[in-house]
C-alpha cells in the first residue's frame, strides 16, 4: 500500500545551489539523521569536517535540513528541485555525468529508449500521469527499504523531436541534447521532460522492476522509431561507489 | 601538477578554457622551440595579455630552468634614439647626458624575458632597427662599437592583428617573419566556460576587500545571465567583466549570502546596453556550443578512467583517427591516390599515440620510455622527428 511522503520544495536559486552542491549528502541524510563526524567518516574522500560544516550550513539556511544539536536531518524525506540554474549547469553538473556513468556499469546500469505515439495532449500531461509516479515510486521503494546502499539514480528525458538513425548510447546522447534544447524553448517546454532522481538504496533490483512495469504501461502507445512522434529515455545507474561525494 | 599547470597557478590565470587553449600554444611557442625564437603574443584589450607574458616567463623558468628576470616595456612612449638607447643601452659619451655606461632592457634581460608592448606603436624606422635583434639576436648598445648578443625570451606584444598592418603596410613584414612563434588570445566571450569562472573569482575579491565572510558568490542562475550578456554583446575584455562584477559587489548595501539572478538583472541591461534577457535563447545557444564538448570530454574522463589512458591521449587519438577517417575515399577530405599517404598518416597516429602514451615531456623522456640500454631507445633522430611531427609547426596532432 503506497502511501504519500511529506516533501520539500526548493525554489530559490541559492537552495537550489545548496542542494547541487550536496546531492550525496542529503541523499545519506534521508536515510537517517547524523553527525558532522559521522558524515565526515561516510565520505572519507569528500570534503574536510570545515567544509561539511559549511556545506549543512547552507542547506539549514535553505531549510533543506534541519539541525537539532549535534544531529544534522532532512526537513521532508522527498527534496524536489525545480532548476533554478542555467540549463548547461544542470546537463554539466548532473545529467551528462548520470548518463556518461552508465558506460562503466554491467547490470546496475540500465539505459531504455522508448518510442511512442502520442498527441499533444499526452505528451503535456507525460510528466504529472506517468513520470512523476514513477518517481514517487522509487521514493516509496527507498523509504521502505531499511538497508543502507550506494546512491542510485533515475533519470528521465524526453522530447517530441524524435533523433532519428541513431541508436545505442548515441541516440540517448541525443535526446538529452534535444529535450535541453526543447527545455529553453517555450513553444516546446510544456511537451519535454528532463528530470533526474537520487536515492540511496542497497539493491538495484527494485528500481529496475519499476522501470519495466513502466515501460510495459506504456506499451499500447508504444510505435517504431520512424513512425514516434516522441521518444522518453528513462535511465538508471549507480554512482561510482558508496562514499564518493558530489 | 607540471611546470604549466603550477605556473598558472602562480601568476593567477583563470579559465580552465583559456588554460587548456594555451596549454598547447605555450607549448609550441615557447617549449618546443627551447625559448629560441621571437614570440607574437596577440589578443584584444582586457584578454590578459599582460599576464599571459608573465605565464611565459614563468614557464621559461621551470621548464627552461631560465634564471633571468621578467622585464617590460611599453613601445608606446619610445621612439627614436630614447627606444635605442632604453633597450639596447648605451656607452658613456654616447649623446649628450651619457654621463655613465647604461645596460638597456636587453642587457637586464639577459636569461629572461623581454615584454615589447603594444609593439604596433613603433615607427617603422623604429621597427628597422629591431631587425637585427629578431633575426641574428645581436644588437649593439649605443655608441659602441661591440656587437652583443642576447639569450632573453623576446616577445612582441599587441592588441592588433599585426599581420593585418603588415598587408596595410604599416607594420614590417620582416620583422614579423623573424618572429615565428605565435600565441593568440581569445576574446572574452569565445570563451563561454571561463565567463563565470572569471566572474566568480572576481565577486569573491571584491567581497574580500569589503570584510564579508560566508560569502558564495553569483548563484548558478546569476552566472548563466552574466555568460549570456557577454556571448550576447560579443564583449572581448575580461577587465570589463570584472568592472561589472566590482561595480555590483560595491554597491550592494549589505553582505549577502550569494548573489542572486534578480539582483543582477538591471545591472547587466544597463552595463552591457541589452534590451532584454532572453534566457531561454542563451541557454539554447550554450547548450549548442558546448554539448559536443561537454560530451567529449566525459566520455574521455570515463574510457580514461576505465582504460588507464590519460584524457589528453585519448582526445587526441581521436581527432587523428578523425582525420584519417577523413582521409579516405567516402571521408570530408579524401587523400587523392591514397594508399600510401594514409599509411602515412596511420604512421603518425601510431607515434601519436606512443608519444601520448609515454607522457614525456622531452625527446629524452620520450626515448626512455622504451628502456634505458641504447639497444632499448628510439635513435635521437626517430624522437626528433615524431616530436617535430606532434609538437612543430608542422605537426598535425593539435587541438
Amino acid at each position: 500500500m503506497s502511501r504519500l511522503l511529506p516533501i520539500a520544495t526548493v525554489e530559490t536559486e541559492v537552495a537550489y545551489d545548496a542542494l547541487l552542491d550536496s546531492l550525496s549528502l542529503v541523499s545519506r541524510l534521508i536515510q537517517s539523521p547524523c553527525t558532522i563526524e559521522e558524515l565526515a567518516s561516510e565520505f572519507p574522500d569528500g570534503p574536510s569536517t570545515e567544509q561539511l560544516e559549511h556545506l549543512l550550513g547552507r542547506l539549514v539556511r535553505s531549510g533543506i535540513v534541519r539541525q537539532e544539536g549535534n544531529l544534522y536531518d532532512v526537513a521532508a524525506p522527498v527534496v524536489v528541485a525545480h532548476r533554478q540554474g542555467g540549463q548547461l549547469d544542470f546537463l554539466r553538473e548532473v545529467y551528462v555525468p548520470a548518463l556518461l556513468g552508465l558506460v562503466a556499469q554491467d547490470s546496475e546500469g540500465m539505459l531504455l529508449p522508448i518510442h511512442l505515439s502520442l498527441t499533444q495532449e499526452e505528451q503535456e500531461g507525460l510528466l504529472s500521469r506517468e513520470v512523476l509516479p514513477l518517481l514517487q515510486e522509487f521514493s516509496r521503494i527507498a523509504d521502505e527499504s531499511g538497508e543502507s546502499g550506494p546512491d542510485r539514480y533515475v533519470f528521465v528525458a524526453g522530447t517530441p523531436d524524435v533523433p532519428q538513425d541513431r541508436t545505442g548510447f548515441d541516440l540517448a546522447m541525443e535526446i538529452v541534447r534535444t529535450a535541453a534544447m526543447n527545455r529553453a524553448d517555450p513553444s516546446r517546454k510544456s511537451r519535454s521532460l528532463l528530470t533526474y532522481f537520487q536515492t540511496r538504496l542497497a539493491s538495484a533490483g527494485e528500481i529496475h522492476r519499476a522501470i519495466l512495469e513502466f515501460e510495459s504501461r506504456m506499451e499500447p502507445r508504444r510505435a517504431r522509431p520512424a513512425e514516434a512522434n516522441y521518444v522518453l529515455l528513462v535511465g538508471a545507474g549507480t554512482k561510482a561507489r558508496k562514499g564518493t561525494f558530489k | 601538477m607540471n611546470a604549466f599547470q603550477s605556473a598558472c597557478d602562480d601568476v593567477g590565470l583563470i579559465g580552465s578554457r583559456l588554460r587548456e587553449s594555451l596549454a598547447a600554444q605555450v607549448q609550441a611557442a615557447l617549449v618546443a622551440r627551447q625559448a629560441r625564437d621571437v614570440i607574437r603574443l596577440t589578443g584584444p584589450t582586457g584578454t590578459g595579455k599582460e599576464l599571459v607574458a608573465t605565464l611565459l616567463h614563468e614557464v621559461s623558468r621551470r621548464a627552461l630552468g631560465r634564471r633571468g628576470v621578467l622585464v617590460r616595456v611599453s613601445c608606446s612612449n619610445l621612439s627614436g634614439e630614447l627606444f635605442e638607447s632604453v633597450l639596447f643601452g648605451y656607452k658613456r659619451g654616447a649623446f649628450t647626458g651619457a654621463d655613465t655606461t647604461a645596460q638597456g632592457l636587453l642587457g637586464q634581460a639577459r636569461n629572461g624575458t623581454l615584454v615589447l608592448d603594444e609593439v604596433h606603436n613603433l615607427s617603422w624606422e623604429d621597427q628597422g632597427k629591431l631587425l637585427r635583434l629578431m633575426g641574428e639576436r645581436e644588437y649593439r648598445p649605443l655608441g659602441s662599437t661591440i656587437v652583443e648578443r642576447t639569450d632573453a625570451v623576446i616577445v612582441l606584444s599587441s592588441n592588433v592583428d599585426l599581420l593585418e598592418l603588415a598587408r596595410q603596410g604599416k607594420f614590417r613584414r620582416d620583422l614579423l617573419d623573424r618572429a615565428p612563434a605565435k600565441i593568440s588570445l581569445p576574446p572574452l566571450w569565445q570563451r563561454r566556460e571561463d565567463i563565470g569562472q572569471l566572474a566568480q573569482a572576481f565577486a569573491r575579491e571584491a567581497a574580500e576587500q569589503r570584510g564579508w565572510t560566508g560569502f558564495e558568490g553569483f548563484t548558478r542562475r546569476a552566472l548563466a545571465d552574466i555568460e549570456g550578456a557577454v556571448v550576447e554583446k560579443r564583449e572581448e575584455s575580461v577587465r570589463r567583466l570584472r568592472e561589472f562584477v566590482r561595480d555590483l559587489v560595491f554597491e550592494l548595501e549589505a553582505p549577502v549570502d550569494a548573489i542572486e539572478s534578480a539582483a543582477i538583472g538591471p545591472h547587466l541591461m544597463s552595463f552591457f546596453q541589452l534590451e532584454s534577457l532572453d534566457r531561454d535563447r542563451w541557454d539554447r545557444e550554450a547548450i549548442d556550443a558546448d554539448f559536443d564538448r561537454l560530451v567529449e570530454r566525459r566520455t574521455a574522463e570515463q574510457l580514461a578512467a576505465l582504460h588507464g589512458v590519460p584524457e589528453r591521449t585519448l582526445i587526441k587519438l581521436a581527432q587523428i583517427l578523425r582525420e584519417v577517417y577523413d582521409s579516405l575515399p567516402e571521408g570530408s577530405n579524401p587523400v587523392p591516390g591514397s594508399y600510401r599517404n594514409l599509411v602515412a598518416r596511420m604512421n603518425l597516429a601510431t607515434k601519436a599515440a606512443l608519444w601520448l602514451m609515454s607522457g614525456a615531456r622531452n625527446q629524452a623522456e620520450f626515448r626512455r620510455f622504451f628502456g634505458t640500454k641504447p639497444y632499448e631507445m628510439p635513435p635521437k633522430s626517430v624522437a626528433w622527428q615524431i616530436y617535430h611531427e606532434l609538437f612543430g609547426e608542422g605537426g598535425r596532432v593539435r587541438k
